[in-house]
């Protein structure tokens, strides 16, 4: 038996699904109310990042083609009118727990996506090992190190150089 | 798959961690706290040590195998001069090289950990400096080595937020 509620959330999806040209939802498509579709954005972007979409947890076939045509839409209603969001599926969730990991990836895949763009050709990430295995954050997280500088002994001797100039310079406080 | 799960419960922990709270018995911990490392005024016992270090770092490159660890561990020994505020740099950097050439000898995933578990403890600060990633990642790929996913994670997490840090820093 439904609930008011999921009656009203099918009813909202149905209409989504008509606006896009899809075919009706029907009764053996899964709805969870606390689905969010911002959320299940952000995961796929997440997962073009990672180049491994198809590893994402929690996303139907329907949920991530709403999210395809969501993508679609706001590409194609950019280019030729002003984009207005549907509120209800902003309100609707209730999935805090779900949008902190999302958030979470959301925050790795920025952080790993950083020294792609800027780390000298040395430092590039390995493409065939992220093909082959999603994500490794060991060789990102090493990456990202090396992005910031030297480290081991050219770096020893770069401090014990500077310690030694400060000593000479009668102990100024230069870092 | 074990890689996704892996990353997957690192990166729940980034968002996660943002609160500092200690999670769950089981599961990774990326609590982190940092400090500015202010340097010291210049001393010669303080030159010695820090020359000292620079010459084990530079000995040890040179090195492969047991004898470059055995390098890096007398550099680990050397007393550090009252006052050296450096030091705390200097050390993690060390321990983070002498790390890296333990997790090529075998078995030494474990020796890793418990030399580099305790120097960058969740409950501690650590200087806010890539001395300190070096040394979380070097501990992440040594749990990685042997399996403790949570510990793997959670430094890994706690390295790219202090990273994360340090890049805002750099920035102002």
């Amino acid at each position: 038996m439904k609930t008011t509620s999921e009656t009203s959330e099918r009813s909202v999806i149905a209409e989504e699904l008509a606006a896009l040209g899809e075919a009706e939802l029907t009764g053996s498509d899964p709805l969870s109310p606390g689905d969010d579709l911002d959320v299940e954005t952000v995961a796929t972007l997440v997962g073009i990042a990672t180049a491994d979409p198809a590893s994402l947890p929690g996303l139907s076939p329907l949920a991530q083609r709403r999210v395809w045509k969501r993508l679609e839409g706001r590409v194609a209603a950019a280019a030729f009118a002003p984009v207005v969001d549907d509120p209800h599926t902003a309100a609707a969730n209730d999935s805090g727990g779900w949008r902190s990991i999302v958030a979470g990836l959301a925050m790795a895949a920025g952080f790993l996506l950083v020294p792609r763009l800027i780390a000298p050709s040395s430092t590039e990430i390995d493409v065939a090992e992220a093909d082959g295995g999603a994500m490794d954050m060991g060789p990102d997280a090493r990456a990202m190190l090396d992005a910031l500088g030297d480290n081991g002994a050219p770096r020893a001797r770069s401090m014990a150089a500077d310690y030694a100039q400060r000593l000479a310079g009668n102990g100024g406080n230069t870092p | 798959m074990k890689r996704w799960c892996l990353a997957l419960a690192a990166c729940g922990v980034l968002a996660v961690a943002a609160c500092d709270e200690a999670p769950a018995s089981g599961e990774p911990d990326a609590r982190l706290r940092t400090h500015a490392v202010e340097p010291s005024t210049p001393t010669p016992a303080g030159l010695a040590y820090v020359e000292s270090v620079a010459a084990v770092q530079t000995e040890a490159e040179a090195l492969q195998g047991p004898a470059r660890v055995r390098a890096l561990q007398q550099g680990m020994a050397l007393p550090v001069p009252a006052g050296l505020a450096e030091a705390e740099i200097l050390r993690l950097d060390l321990a983070a090289t002498l790390g890296e050439a333990l997790l090529e000898q075998p078995d030494g995933a474990y020796t890793v950990i418990d030399l580099l578990r305790p120097m960058v403890d969740v409950e501690d600060s650590l200087p806010l400096d890539r001395a300190s990633a070096r040394a979380l990642i070097t501990l992440g790929d040594a749990a990685a080595q042997v399996e403790d996913d949570a510990l793997a994670a959670g430094s890994y997490a706690r390295a790219i937020r202090l990273m994360s840090l340090l890049r805002q820093e750099l920035v102002r």
